[in-house]
Formats: C-alpha cells, sequence, structure tokens
C-alpha cells in the first residue's frame, strides 16, 4: 500500500502538467480539417456566382495561408505571397513579358504559378490543379472569376478558359471512346487535350501558341530544320523547343508514348497541310 | 476543404468529432473501450476480419468498430513508435556506459549500464507485440494503401524481418550473458552490444523509410509507379527523419530511464541504493540534457527538407491549419527544458559549498522563459486558415518569423550548456595558476558566443530568405564552436583541482525525483504531439500527391481533440511501460544482492 500512495503522489506533478497540456490545447481556437469537397458548379452560372464560389473554393484550399487581401498594399502585401486586393485593376493588362490581359494572366499563375514571378517571392506555389489544392476546371474558373472580382467585374463563364493541361472535362470523356483508338486527326486533337491549350485559328491565342500551317512552317524555317521533323519533335519532345511568350513547361511529356505511329503520323499531315488551318 | 469552429469542453468535442465521423459513438463509449486496452481491440478487429467481412475482398477500406480505423491504428503506431524508440536508445548509451565501464575498471558503471539494459527484454517484447498490432490493423483495415506500399517497399519488407531478428538475437544474448562475459570476455559482451545498436538503428531506418516515403515519395512516376526502388528508399524526408529520431530516441530513452531511476529511488530502504539511483537519474537527464542540445537543429533540417520537398508543408505546419500545434510544442520543450535545467540546479544541493553556482540560477531561468516566449510567439494569430488574411500580425510578427526563434533557441541552448559548466565547478577548487585568466576567457568566449548569435540572427532578420538560412547555420556553428572551445578549456582548468566537498549521492530532494518522473510523461506526451504533427500534415494523403485518403475517417481532429488522444496515448503506454519496470525490477532483485556489495565506494561523476 504504501509503494501505491508513493507511486502515486510521484506521479501527481506529471499528471497536472499533462492536464495542462490538454487544457491549453482546448483553449485555443479549434478547427477540425475535413478533406476538400467538391463544389457543385454548372456550366449555366453567372460570373458573379461563379465569383462567390470562387471565394470560398480559395480560402478552403488554404490560398489565404500565403496570399493576402489587403487594400492598398499594393502586390506587396504581408503575406509570403503577393496581395491578391486589386488584383484586377493592376494586372488589367497583364505582365511584361507575359499573357496581356488579366484573364489570361489570372489563367496562367493558377496553371502554372512559376511562368511569372512578382518581384520579391519566391517560386514556391504548387499549381493550382496539383495537390493539394487540387482544384478543378470548374472550380479554376470560379476562382479568376473571384480574382476579377478584386478590384474587377467577374466575366468569365465556364468554358471561357482553356483546361489545365492534359485535362478533358468528364463529359467530353466519357461521350469519346478511348483515345488510343481514335485515327481521324480532328479527334486526336480533341482526345490528347490539345484543344484545349492550341487554338487551329490564326491570331487566336489560347495558353499554346496556335497551330496553323502557315506558324509551323514558319517555326520550323527559323530553326532550320522540316516542318514535319519540328512538328513531330513538338509533340513527343516538347521541352526541346519552347516558343518565347508561352508558359514552359505546361504541355505533357508522354504524348510520344501515349500517341500511336499512325496517330502521330496523321497529326503531323493534318496540321501541316491546309486542312489544319482554319 | 472544411472546417469547423468547435465550441464546448474538450470532452463534448472529442465525443462530437467521433460521432460526426461516424467512428464512437459517444465518448463514454470510447473511454470504456480504451480501459479495455489493446488486447481487446485486437480481438475485436480479428472478429470483424474473421466473420463480419469473410473471405470476401471489400475494398479500399475497412472500418473497426468501436473507435474507427484511423484511430486505432493512430493509438496502435504511437504506442509501437514509443517503445520502439525505448528499446532503440536504451542499448545506445547502455553500451557506451558499459564500455567506459570496462576501460576505467569501475564496476559501479557497469552496473549502471547492466541497470539499463535490465529494462530491455519486458520492453522488446511490448514493441513486438505493438508492431504485430499495428501492421494487423494496416493491412486489415487499409489494404488498398498497404497494397501500394507493398508493391513499392517489398523488398525492403522481406529485408526487415531478418535485420529484426538478428536485433532480437543480439538483444537477449547480450543482457543474459552479461555476468558471464566479465573480464577477459568482455569485448565479446561489448561486440554483442555493438551489433544489437547496429540492427537496431537498422530496422528503425528501414521503417523510416516507409514513414517518409508517405511524406516525400521519391523513386516514382506522377502516377506513383516505382521507377527506383533506391530512391523511393533515400527519399527526401529519410535522412533527415533517421538523424532526428536518432537523436530524440536517446533523450527519450535517457529520460524514461531517469523516471526509472527516480521510482527506484523512492522506493529504496537503503543508504547505497538509494545513492545509486540518484546518480542514475542525473545520468539520464545528463544524458538527456546533452542530446536536447542537438534536438531543435534535427528538427529544423527535417523541416527544411519537407519545406524544399513542398512549400505546402512549411504553409501547413507553420501557417495554416497545423500552425497552433507548434505553440503548444514550444510550451511543452519548454516545460522538458527548464525541467531538466531545474533537476540540475537542485542536483546542486548534493554539493556542499555550491553557493556560487546557485546564485546563477535566477537570471538562467528568465533568460530560458523568455526565449520560450519567443518561440512559442505565432506570425499570424488566425483561428483557422479561413479565418487567416496570410499576413503577419502588427505587433506578434516580428517575433513569429524563424531568426529571432532561432536566437531564442540557440541562446536557450548556451544558458543549458553554461548551467552545465556550473554543475562542474560546484565543491571544486581550481589550482592551476592561470585560473583566473583562464576563467575570463572561458566566460568570455561564451558570452562572445551568445552575441554573436544575437547578431548574426538580427542580421538575418533583415535579410533576404536564403542569406537567412545560411545565417542560421552560422548560429548553429558559432554554438558548437563556443561549447567546443568552453569545454576543452574546462578540461585544462579542472586538471587537479581539489574537490572540497564530494557529491553526496542520495541526498537529492524528493522533489527531484518528481522532476525526473514528470519529465518522462512530457517527452512522451511531445512524441506523441509530433507523431500527430509529422502524420497530420499530409492532409488527406496517405501517399502525399499520389494516393488520396478517402476513407471516413480523413481529415484531422481539432488541437484539443487530439491532446485528449496524445494523453490517453501517454497513460496507456506508461501503465505498459510500469508493467515492464516491474518485470525488470523483479528480474533485478537477485541480481542486486551480488552487485551490491561492488556499489560501494563510488566515485564521482
Amino acid at each position: 500500500m504504501r509503494r501505491i500512495g508513493l507511486y502515486t503522489t510521484a506521479t501527481v506533478p506529471a499528471l497536472v502538467i499533462l492536464s495542462f497540456f490538454v487544457w491549453f490545447a482546448n483553449w485555443i481556437p479549434q478547427t477540425r480539417w475535413e478533406p476538400p469537397q467538391k463544389q457543385q458548379i454548372s456550366s449555366g452560372m453567372t460570373p458573379v456566382q461563379l465569383a462567390a464560389i470562387g471565394d470560398t473554393v480559395a480560402r478552403q484550399r488554404g490560398c489565404l495561408a500565403c496570399h493576402t487581401i489587403e487594400p492598398g498594399a499594393g502586390a506587396q502585401g504581408g503575406g509570403r505571397g503577393p496581395n491578391w486586393a486589386g488584383v484586377a485593376v493592376r494586372r488589367a493588362q497583364g505582365v511584361p513579358g507575359g499573357p496581356n490581359n488579366l484573364v489570361d494572366y489570372l489563367v496562367q499563375a493558377l496553371y502554372d504559378p512559376g511562368a511569372y514571378l512578382v518581384e520579391g517571392y519566391a517560386n514556391i506555389m504548387p499549381a493550382a490543379t496539383s495537390p493539394p489544392a487540387k482544384l478543378t476546371y470548374e472550380e479554376v474558373v470560379a476562382v479568376v472569376n473571384y480574382l476579377q472580382s478584386l478590384g474587377g467585374t467577374p466575366l468569365v463563364k465556364v468554358g471561357d478558359i482553356p483546361r489545365p493541361p492534359g485535362e478533358t472535362s468528364a463529359a467530353v470523356s466519357a461521350a469519346q471512346p478511348s483515345a488510343g483508338n481514335v485515327t481521324e486527326p480532328t479527334r486526336i486533337l480533341s482526345a490528347y487535350g490539345c484543344s484545349a491549350c492550341h487554338s487551329l485559328k490564326a491570331g487566336e491565342t489560347l495558353l499554346g501558341p496556335a497551330l496553323t500551317a502557315s506558324g509551323l512552317r514558319q517555326t520550323a524555317s527559323e530553326r532550320s530544320t522540316s516542318a514535319e521533323a519540328y512538328v513531330m519533335e513538338s509533340i513527343v519532345a516538347p521541352a526541346a523547343f519552347e516558343k518565347q511568350g508561352f508558359p514552359s513547361g505546361v504541355m505533357p511529356q508522354d504524348l510520344g508514348t501515349k500517341l500511336t505511329a499512325g496517330q502521330l503520323s496523321a497529326l503531323v499531315a493534318y496540321l501541316l497541310s491546309s486542312g489544319g488551318e482554319r | 476543404m472544411r472546417q469547423q469552429r468547435i465550441t464546448g469542453t474538450p470532452l463534448v468535442a472529442a465525443a462530437t468529432w467521433k460521432r460526426e465521423h461516424g467512428e464512437m459513438r459517444n465518448l463514454r463509449r470510447s473511454k470504456a473501450y480504451w480501459a479495455a486496452g489493446l488486447a481487446a481491440l485486437l480481438l475485436v478487429v480479428a472478429t470483424k476480419t474473421v466473420w463480419a467481412d469473410g473471405p470476401t475482398p471489400t475494398g479500399d477500406y475497412r472500418e473497426l468498430p468501436g473507435i474507427g480505423s484511423r484511430l486505432g491504428v493512430w493509438m496502435a503506431a504511437e504506442l509501437h513508435l514509443m517503445f520502439g524508440a525505448f528499446v532503440l536508445a536504451v542499448p545506445m548509451f547502455a553500451l557506451v556506459i558499459e564500455f567506459a565501464g570496462a576501460r576505467s575498471k569501475d564496476q559501479r558503471l557497469d552496473r549502471l549500464a547492466h541497470e539499463m539494459a535490465r529494462l530491455l527484454p519486458p520492453a522488446y517484447s511490448m514493441t513486438a507485440i505493438l508492431g504485430a498490432v499495428l501492421s494487423f490493423f494496416l493491412f486489415t483495415l487499409y489494404p488498398r494503401f498497404m497494397g501500394y506500399l507493398t508493391d513499392i517497399f517489398g523488398p525492403t519488407m522481406w529485408v526487415y524481418p531478418l535485420f529484426f531478428v538478428a536485433e532480437t538475437v543480439s538483444l537477449y544474448f547480450y543482457y543474459y550473458s552479461w555476468d558471464k562475459l566479465q573480464g577477459k570476455l568482455k569485448w565479446i559482451h561489448l561486440l554483442l552490444g555493438l551489433s544489437l545498436n547496429i540492427f537496431g538503428t537498422i530496422v528503425m531506418f528501414i521503417g523510416d523509410a516507409w514513414a517518409t516515403f508517405m511524406m516525400t515519395p521519391g523513386g516514382v512516376d506522377e502516377a506513383g509507379n516505382l521507377a527506383s526502388l533506391y530512391d523511393a528508399v533515400w527519399n527526401k524526408g529519410w535522412m533527415p527523419l533517421n538523424i532526428h529520431r536518432l537523436v530524440a530516441n536517446i533523450t527519450f530513452g535517457a529520460l524514461l530511464a531517469g523516471a526509472y531511476a527516480a521510482y527506484r529511488f523512492l522506493t529504496a530502504e537503503r543508504e547505497e541504493e538509494r545513492a545509486f539511483y540518484d546518480w542514475m537519474g542525473y545520468t539520464g537527464n545528463l544524458i538527456a540534457l546533452f542530446t536536447m542540445l542537438f534536438l531543435p537543429f534535427a528538427g529544423y533540417y527535417f523541416g527544411f527538407e519537407l519545406f524544399g520537398y513542398s512549400a505546402t508543408y512549411g504553409v501547413t505546419l507553420m501557417g495554416g491549419v497545423l500552425s497552433w500545434l507548434f505553440i503548444i510544442q514550444a510550451i511543452v520543450i519548454a516545460v522538458l527544458f527548464i525541467g531538466a535545467a531545474y533537476y540540475a540546479w537542485l542536483g546542486l544541493l548534493r554539493i556542499p559549498g555550491s553557493e556560487p553556482q546557485r546564485r546563477w540560477t535566477p537570471a538562467f531561468n528568465a533568460v530560458l522563459i523568455a526565449g520560450f516566449m519567443v518561440w512559442a510567439t505565432p506570425h499570424t494569430m488566425a483561428a483557422s486558415i479561413e479565418e487567416s488574411t496570410g499576413g503577419f500580425h502588427p505587433i506578434l510578427g516580428a517575433l513569429g518569423v524563424m531568426a529571432p526563434k532561432m536566437i531564442a533557441v540557440t541562446l536557450i541552448l548556451v544558458v543549458l550548456y553554461a548551467s552545465y559548466l556550473l554543475y562542474r565547478r560546484a565543491g571544486r577548487v581550481l589550482t592551476v595558476p592561470w585560473r583566473r585568466t583562464g576563467n575570463a576567457i572561458q566566460w568570455g568566449a561564451l558570452g562572445l558566443t551568445a552575441t554573436a548569435i544575437l547578431f548574426l540572427g538580427i542580421y538575418g532578420y533583415f535579410a533576404p530568405a536564403e542569406v537567412r538560412i545560411a545565417t542560421s547555420i552560422w548560429q548553429i556553428v558559432v554554438l558548437m564552436a563556443g561549447i567546443l572551445f568552453t569545454f576543452g578549456l574546462d578540461q585544462f582548468l579542472l586538471r587537479g583541482s581539489q574537490t572540497v566537498a564530494a557529491v553526496r549521492w542520495g541526498t537529492m530532494p524528493r522533489r527531484g525525483q518528481y522532476v525526473l518522473i514528470a519529465l518522462a510523461f512530457v517527452i512522451v506526451w511531445l512524441m506523441g504531439l509530433m507523431g500527430y504533427a509529422r502524420s497530420g500534415v499530409r492532409l488527406n494523403w496517405h501517399v502525399f500527391r499520389i494516393m488520396e485518403d478517402t476513407s471516413v475517417g480523413a481529415g484531422l481532429p481539432s488541437l484539443g481533440e487530439a491532446a485528449v488522444i496524445i494523453t490517453a496515448i501517454t497513460l496507456i503506454f506508461f501503465a505498459m511501460l510500469a508493467v515492464s519496470f516491474a518485470i525488470a525490477a523483479i528480474s533485478g532483485r537477485g541480481a542486486e544482492a551480488e552487485t551490491e556489495a561492488q556499489a560501494q565506494g563510488g566515485r564521482r561523476a
């Protein structure tokens, strides 16, 4: 009995300390973290509705752990990332050497944050579509609208901006056969998501350069190579040459292993033919 | 990502969380389950697996009845790690102490090492049992995840048992051959101890590869397919965690051995016994204090690598959902450091004539408390990630960033080291002719060290991030250089010194023993907290960015709820450890009678 009493007495200070830890841990603000919930976003939503959802998405996915919303502070706020307040005004004309309008800039900043770094900030942000934020295309649209609303008016609707590299919408994917079985060039472009970033119309620039026969031949000529070799290289090894003014490293690197030889040949021929020029 | 503000008492909040996750109907029942213990859990999961599910695969997850899979794995993993840390650490300093005893022919050191090794066999059995429970839980409750991990690490999982068996054989031979392998055969015994340490470390390193792969996966492509097993093992977080665990395990094991000594001191009925366990407690605390000097840096190294892998980790830990956890951590470490220092200062009471050294303790205490206040200062005071605006607090922000925290931590370590230097001086009179100059140089060098650390920290505060990281490394270099220089000088200063008052072992006040016991509880609780942080920082990823956790238990409880669970784990651990210690005490009674005579005439540590 004496020993039990002794053990108890000797343990009391330890238990008091542990009780203090538990009390303190419960005294500070209490939050539970739960995994991201996909937002219900329909293609019929207005930009204003999307902006409201974008506000929620940005907060829930932890964007504001780094970015600040400090009115009047300019780009340099007090956070690890640039200040968001007034971004719509500040970047209305895009950024030097990059996209020349707000929406394209915001899309680039979300898909490829390292393509343009605001002065004074490190390249620490992962793509918004990658973990841990892991935004869907529709959520990206919502966040773009939200950012537009910070000093401007939200204007973007679902479908107005390109999808993330490599992603096709669920509806499109479900409606189409397996990409490996597609033989018709326009369907190959769609099945592999090329159309999300590349336009076939001359003068229309999405995330990547427009794919016009004349433009491709001109670039090939500037590089002193044949047009066929240039287009083929751009598909199977896009990192070998990247046109200036476009985000780097966005294009999937594995198309060479996914496309069949027949598809590759058909695609190259199509893009360099007049059929590719619209 | 959804976060909820929680109101109400901790117990109500914990119960609410369990209910909402469908893992626990109410807290009263959960308390009953905890009380039932791990054996009941094993029985329950076995029942569930065999009869409820039958031979049909049930997909990605199964649910552990009552407490839920997440909580079951959490408790089993943490308890296994705690016992694992203990059985890895104790052989390390047992071997060192035994080696020192063999070299100096000091039988008391050999007895101390043997006393520590006595704790190993029962604790090792607990480790193995808990490891089996953890494995059963993981493979039955998370089959898809474990299937993936097996695909990646299969070969290491085949090798692991071989080293585990080698460790087991070494351990039992090491302990049971202690008395036989004495004298000329001592070197064989030391080799056994060395092999025990090597095999144990390898076992830990293999387990660390699995754990860190979940945080910083390497050697796989974006889809998670294995490209290189070597890179999967040597992922970015592997070596930092290995180092961190090696150092932390020693601190952990030393403090637990100290607590064991404290209990034996309190229950001792003879003076000699009390003297021996007083000395054992002192040695445990000294080892813990020494290794604690390196822990913050090992932690920073691990943190740097995590941040280098993904800035998301830095944000989650320091500015996101887990940022408040580090305020709790700072307070817990403050209790640990100040407690260890307090025990060391109490130790001066054993030494008559130590008043000159004792007068420094209020000043040291003030520096320690101020240092920890800086360490505990968050850079934002947002209650949740949704409320955060990402900026720094206008007043606290200046103290919440890395530079002032590095100043605080390194100056705390200077003070702890200075306490040790003072302890060495107590009861001794220097006799070397250059003692005044030597003293001035020694304390001047320590002051210069502190000043340089302060200067580097202030410079780093105003410098860009990459410069700041460099200055923090220089702060560590300066600290280590200062310690090495002054300690080396101390050796010469104490050469030929007169001992005017021997240490009166066994006269430590009882409150000193209470401190040792409390420190053991605190380090266990801290280990539970940081284990939660390390695992929780992945958020809803089994393997970060590769395999998402889509189970009903995905998500994090509030810190209050986590603290309740960590405390429960701590208490269960001590209940199990008490059984181990009781077994060790029983096995030790016979040996004590034989070695008691040898304990006479102990020397000063």
